[in-house]
């Protein structure tokens, strides 16, 4: 039976990305842009000079991006749920155009030329798309391109002569030449990277993580001396500490919630950098706002994110973390970077003496209006905009301004000359144009909303769901104001181990996961999801939700919501014969043979048995059980640290300490040890 | 879609459909179909209609009957979900569905919004402020100096000549300044416009060279000889046994700017008189919104003392009404504040660096802190704060400061 198992899953070896580690993408996308797949002059303009041209000089994706056709505001949609990028003329508001996509869009951004890049995360590609000289035809695909799994958010260095790819599963920065879009490097970063801007020389790109507290750096220019040695990136800290009264705590606090990044750029650098210019058609430059131009702060990144304080893990708490602080579990910041230093200058969380609702808990992007030195966040949690002054060490406590958007905010754009922003809310399908010169903030806001289309990517009951998911501040969730998904961003995990009434727990991660993995819980306690739903709900000090027995509730919702988040799409490992590949296939015999006995309770390596281990793993103090649900494995190379505890840090790590009660591994030579990493990192 | 248990009721009910609709008040939104099922959409129409007609399998259906149920089921499910969504209603009644009703929020208020107006540091008056002075530097004997008409003995009924070789409590507080901060040695306190406060301190007389007699139930005093000098002796042990302690006093003048007047003095309980050493005296811009005073200040080291009891950099210093919920911090190290009747905030100034200070001030104390009458209204509360930052290629700092209502 074991070997049949082996056979069927040796046959498929879905070897996903990971390079080095994983898959080296370069490689890939390299050999595709040479002409594999994808000649290198197809993702050149047709037409060059033809159809709408970029607004702003943000260079920056989102999953709203602005161009002008003629004297028309045009916004450019990533609708993830419809797979397509709609073209809404903003002035009339009106859908113009619809262009369906080969995936599911993540963020699009305008190059210098026109075109349109799109990032297609489940396809792990980009794809370039060129507007027509009708701005309500669909716009013209030229190419798709191959980059590292899970491709999220796009930027180009100020010449625009690149174009800069993070890649959330695969854990890379790809450049690209934003002409033909062949792959220049690839670079590997850590867990999580989101949104990525270029420095203002271009040298260097910043990159978010939505987990660890951290900002990358990357050199873009290398030394062609040394352009073979590997650069890492450098990594700052954006952890801070809490600040009551006259007490500060030493202890730094956590950080999750990184998902976006905005660049300070002065309101004249925004007003000069559409290209090409359209003659006679370019709107005049709004008036200068209150707020002096000398004043605006320049050289800064800004970096929504939510501040964490888990808990001490060596004692158990009444929930997760600690809950009645007058700092919250979870507090937003916008950590400031000084760009020139690589330092973030925001190094505290200050209580101002209360508990505040109604906070961006779950910030999601961010964008910089250099005309008034604000800076603009979508609140996925609360359905807002809010409008920071960015000249504080955290902006998150200047708010000067805030406009209700409607459901699922995740990309805001700004029209610096108009002085008008754009917000796409992707649970409502809605686009919210907001005239930021206008001194009231309770001017209705222009509303431009889609019906649902009949082959969403989102069924209604998980769209529901998914709302319920991202809710901030629902008491029957929690009493604190955390939504589902603060601890499990993008339905994955914030790579916390938390205090919790049953002793240290490490968050799992749902996306892709979650369907057909009963019992849950890390002690295997719920039968089923709805049980857990609640229970963790209780834990969370929140009232619950109603219960209604014959009909559909908002707990069905969550858990169809749960069921169908999708999970990373890695690539599979081309070439059974690739170094890589070999590995993998010798890792995977590892797994399945008896010596190791990985798979006794890993069934088919993605399965679980469905029962509790005593696996020796009780830390002494806070656990009040010794015996453990099996774990799935799937994804389970993105989802460190590892154990119930998070006591290992790396899969090496867990495997080198081969305790004799979960599989053995000590036994294995180092070279065996890297290929079950590898099979792991597959799965 | 996620699979559903069919059994034992029909698939999608009129009961889950008036649940799902009717029940959570959004009949708009359905259309009316939550009590009549001839009009809800689609599939969800037949198999509500047959619901309502009480029909249901004879016996159990074959597993591809119910397969197609299940189908049927989804597609009703989804079409009915799908025109509530899609439905101009549902854009108005949904959302309290989503939430159960009216969304129930925990207790708080959300954050205040403020309008935060610039200044620039460097236009702040610059003063260079001595470090106090240091114990370990105290003379052996009082140097030479007029006593400072500021500093007020107050003998508490006892007449000075009367106290002898003994000893008497003494409060010495200060005069001339509606705000005020008092330290001799260790001791601290803040003193308001009426000299009220200050710090208890014990005097005898010059004469008495005896040791220190300790403190006494309030009976048994002896009497001074007749013009003999009060002795003072500190409460707590000035410093290595000596008599002569180092003292600091600030105070703060209000108008269009604040004058604060910084005196470090050298304290001589033995003669219940102190002599001043510098006097220095500077000058606060207001910042924007009226309510915050501010200076820049550089540390000089006083004569004889450690360089290093200064720092070298520059900081800013933060003069304000007495504060609640102050939190202060800065990227480096730095920060310090001196809270009572007034409050004085110290962040530095630093190129790559950044601070910041929130607070809160109730409404009554600024009314005395501007000098109004108290018929002027004022909220409750206010929100303050300022925000000093410097990147490493900023030629000078970005500065703000708010001071806004609270509700």
């Amino acid at each position: 039976m074991r070997l049949a198992l082996v056979g069927v899953v040796g046959g498929a070896l879905l070897v996903g990305g990971c390079g080095g580690a994983r898959p080296d993408p370069v490689q890939r996308a390299a050999s595709v842009a040479a002409g594999a797949r994808v000649p290198v002059a197809a993702c050149a303009r047709r037409h060059p000079g033809v159809g709408a041209t970029r607004v702003g000089a943000l260079r920056q994706s989102g999953t709203v991006a602005l161009a002008r056709a003629g004297a028309a505001g045009i916004a450019y949609v990533a609708d993830e749920d419809a797979a397509l990028v709609r073209t809404i003329d903003v002035d009339a508001g009106v859908e113009r155009a619809r262009t369906p996509l080969a995936g599911t869009p993540s963020q699009l951004m305008v190059l210098a030329d026109g075109r349109l890049a799109v990032a297609l995360r489940d396809k792990n590609q980009v794809q370039v798309l060129e507007p027509t000289a009708d701005v309500a035809a669909p716009l013209a695909h030229l190419c798709r391109v191959d980059v590292p799994d899970e491709p999220v958010a796009l930027a180009a260095t100020p010449d625009d002569a690149r174009l800069l790819v993070s890649s959330a599963w695969a854990r890379r920065l790809t450049v690209l030449d934003a002409a033909s879009l062949a792959a220049r490097r690839s670079i590997e970063l850590p867990r999580e990277p989101r949104a990525v801007v270029a420095d203002d020389d271009g040298k260097r790109a910043f990159v978010a993580h939505v987990v660890g507290a951290r900002m990358s750096v990357v050199d873009l220019d290398v030394d062609p001396v040394d352009a073979g040695a590997k650069r890492d990136p450098r990594s700052i800290d954006l952890r801070a500490r809490k600040v009551v009264g006259e007490s500060r705590d030493d202890k730094m606090r956590e950080g999750c919630q990184g998902f976006a990044l905005a660049k300070s750029v002065s309101g004249k650098e925004a007003a000069e950098a559409e290209r090409p210019a359209v003659a006679g058609t370019i709107p005049a430059p709004a008036a200068p706002r209150a707020v002096p131009q000398a004043a605006t702060p320049s050289g800064r990144v800004f970096a929504p994110m939510v501040t964490v304080e888990p808990g001490d893990v060596a004692v158990r708490s009444s929930g997760y973390g600690n809950p009645v602080d007058v700092v919250p579990t979870e507090a937003p910041i916008v950590s400031v970077v000084d760009a020139a230093a690589e330092r973030t200058l925001t190094r505290a969380v200050l209580s101002d003496g209360a508990r505040h609702t109604d906070e961006c808990l779950l910030p999601r992007a961010a964008a910089f209006h250099g005309g008034s030195g604000t800076l603009l966040v979508t609140c996925l949690g609360n359905d807002t905009l809010v409008e920071l002054d960015a000249r504080g060490a955290d902006p998150s406590r200047l708010e000067r301004r805030r406009w209700k958007v409607s459901a699922g905010p995740t990309g805001v754009a700004i029209d610096p000359l108009r002085d008008r922003a754009v917000v796409w809310s992707q649970f409502d399908r809605a686009l919210t144009v907001i005239d930021l010169a206008s001194t009231r903030v309770t001017d209705t806001p222009t509303r431009v909303s889609f019906a649902r289309d009949a082959d969403s990517n989102v069924a209604p009951l998980a769209a529901w769901g998914r709302e319920l998911f991202h809710r901030t501040d629902d008491r029957r969730i929690s009493g604190d104001g955390r939504a589902c998904a603060s601890c499990h961003p993008d339905g994955r995990e914030d790579a916390l181990t938390w205090s919790t009434p049953d002793g240290p727990r490490q968050t799992i991660m749902l996306a892709g996961r979650t369907r057909d993995s009963a019992p849950y819980s890390w002690l295997g306690a719920h039968a089923d999801l709805k049980t857990h739903i609640r229970t963790t709900f209780r834990r969370l000090g929140g009232g619950g939700l109603p219960d209604a027995e014959a009909s559909l509730d908002e707990t069905d919702a969550l858990v169809a919501y749960l069921e169908s988040m999708p999970g990373p799409s890695p690539s599979r490992i081309e070439g059974q014969a690739s170094d890589r590949a070999r590995l993998a296939h010798r890792g995977q015999e590892l797994f399945f043979a008896d010596a190791q006995a990985c798979a006794s309770c890993h069934l088919s390596g993605t399965g679980t048995d469905a029962s509790a281990h005593d696996v020796g793993s009780r830390a002494p103090s806070a656990e009040t059980r010794a015996t453990f649900d099996t774990p799935s494995l799937r994804f389970v190379s993105g989802t460190a640290p590892y154990f119930h505890d998070g006591r290992y840090a790396t899969l090496d790590a867990l495997l080198a300490s081969g305790d004799g009660k979960m599989g053995h591994t000590l036994h294995l030579s180092r070279e065996d040890v890297v290929a079950l990493r590898t099979y792991l990192e597959t799965l | 879609m996620p699979a559903r248990a069919l059994a034992p009721s029909p698939p999608f009910s009129v009961a889950r459909a008036v649940a799902l609709c009717g029940a959570t008040s959004i009949l708009a939104a359905c259309g009316g179909a939550a009590t009549a099922p001839a009009r809800l959409p689609g599939a969800a129409q037949t198999a509500a209609a047959r619901a309502g007609a009480g029909q249901a399998p004879a016996k159990a259906p074959a597993r591809d009957q119910v397969a197609a149920a299940r189908a049927s089921a989804d597609a009703a499910e989804e079409r009915l979900l799908d025109t509530l969504s899609n439905s101009p209603a549902h854009k108005a009644l949904a959302r309290p569905l989503l939430t159960g009703g009216v969304l129930q929020t925990r207790g708080g208020a959300p954050r205040a919004q403020v309008e935060p107006q610039s200044f620039r540091v460097r236009e702040l008056p610059l003063v260079a402020m001595p470090a106090p002075l240091v114990a370990s530097a105290a003379p052996a004997v009082l140097p030479p100096g007029d006593a400072p008409a500021e500093l007020v003995v107050d003998w508490r009924g006892v007449a000075p000549e009367r106290v002898g070789s003994t000893y008497t409590s003494v409060r010495v507080s200060l005069k001339g300044a509606p705000y005020a901060r008092l330290r001799i040695g260790g001791n601290e306190t803040t003193i308001g416009s009426r000299a009220d406060g200050g710090l208890y301190v014990s005097c005898s007389t010059p004469e008495a060279t005896s040791p220190v007699v300790p403190p006494s139930t309030g009976k048994g005093k002896k009497a001074a000889p007749p013009g003999a000098e009060p002795r003072l002796s500190a409460a707590r042990p000035p410093n290595r046994g000596g008599a002569i302690t180092p003292a600091r006093w600030e105070m703060l003048t209000l108008g269009k700017t604040a004058q604060l007047t910084v005196v470090d003095a050298w304290f001589d309980p033995g003669a219940c008189r102190a002599v001043v050493v510098p006097r220095t005296t500077g000058v606060a811009r207001p910042l924007p919104g009226g309510v915050l005073y501010g200076y820049r200040a550089s540390c000089q080291p006083q004569p004889g003392a450690d360089a290093a009891d200064c720092g070298a950099r520059e900081s800013m210093v933060i003069l304000a009404p007495a504060l609640t919920h102050l939190a202060l911090s800065a990227t480096t190290d730095g920060t310090e504040a001196s809270r009572g009747m007034f409050t004085r905030a110290t962040v530095p100034l630093q190129r790559g660096g950044g601070a910041s200070l929130v607070s809160r001030v109730d409404g009554g104390v600024l009314r005395d802190w501007l000098g109004e009458p108290a018929g002027v209204p004022r909220p409750r509360q206010l929100l303050v704060g300022v925000e000093v930052v410097q990147g490493v290629g900023d030629r000078e700092a970005t500065a703000v400061s708010y001071v806004e209502p609270l509700e």
